[in-house]
């Protein structure tokens, strides 16, 4: 499930995923974001909390939205990633790719910075 | 308690949620810890998803078994088929510093599954591919 929300801040944008991000999903949740980032024109933090497991096709996901976002110099920061998609990012070695903020306010500190 | 499942399915990616499924209930049965639990559905669905989708180039119909085995010493996953002949333990390794156009799908899964699990053994037994992964419980 994917949950957008409006912020205080007019050029940010907060998504909630929840549930299992695989490759039942990935496509839809993919041109979800996708649609955001090219219409909306703002930045995203995107909410992990939710998310109970992911696999390559969501990881793809997560790293095809920050490229995207790059390409229209946007920005897009993940918080409260569960550990053990972490662990997964950080086999993949992507975790320098994709930023992750402990916190919605550690994440606005880090596109507003 | 069930310590071993066996399933078999068409070589369809529309058949991957019966395989889900089974796992739900299985690790419900046996009380799988939920990294146990989590590994098995990734090894699974990267594995599955990557045969279905690349081991017949001819879309011809087979069917996949899958056994899942409980012991002592961990969890066995064996997956059997009849696809072309794909060893996992020689497919080249992701690599994270390619453009991400340019990588190789597919490798992205098999890259967790190798860190993921304790051993892989690979079997050509006649037509059928015999692919085993070791895990912990």
């Amino acid at each position: 499930m994917l949950i957008v929300n409006e912020t205080d801040h007019p050029d940010l944008l907060v998504i909630h995923l929840s549930g299992k991000l695989d490759f039942t999903n990935a496509e839809d949740v993919e041109n979800s974001i996708k649609e955001l980032i090219n219409t909306g024109g703002k930045n995203l933090i995107i909410n992990l909390r939710e998310v109970s497991f992911i696999s390559s096709s969501g990881i793809r996901v997560l790293l095809i939205s920050v490229k995207l976002a790059e390409s229209l110099g946007l920005k897009v920061v993940y918080t409260e990633i569960q550990e053990k998609a972490r662990y997964l990012l950080e086999i993949l070695g992507l975790q320098d790719q994709i930023k992750i903020a402990g916190s919605y306010d550690e994440a606005v500190k880090m596109i507003t910075g | 308690m069930n310590r071993h499942y066996s399933i078999e399915i068409v070589n369809r990616v529309s058949e991957l949620n019966r395989i889900f499924e089974m796992i739900t209930k299985f690790s419900l049965e046996n009380s799988l810890s939920r990294d146990c639990d989590y590994n098995l559905n990734l090894i699974l669905e990267e594995y599955l998803l990557n045969l279905i989708k690349y081991g017949y180039k001819d879309g011809r119909k087979d069917i996949i078994v899958v056994n899942i085995e409980l012991s002592i010493d961990g969890m066995r996953i064996k997956v059997t088929d009849s696809a072309d002949s794909f060893d996992i333990r020689n497919a080249e390794d992701y690599d994270s510093e390619m453009k991400l156009e340019d990588r190789r799908v597919g490798g992205i899964g098999i890259k967790l599954i190798k860190a993921l699990v304790k051993r892989i053994d690979y079997e050509k037994m006649g037509e059928n591919n015999i692919a085993t992964f070791i895990c912990s419980k």
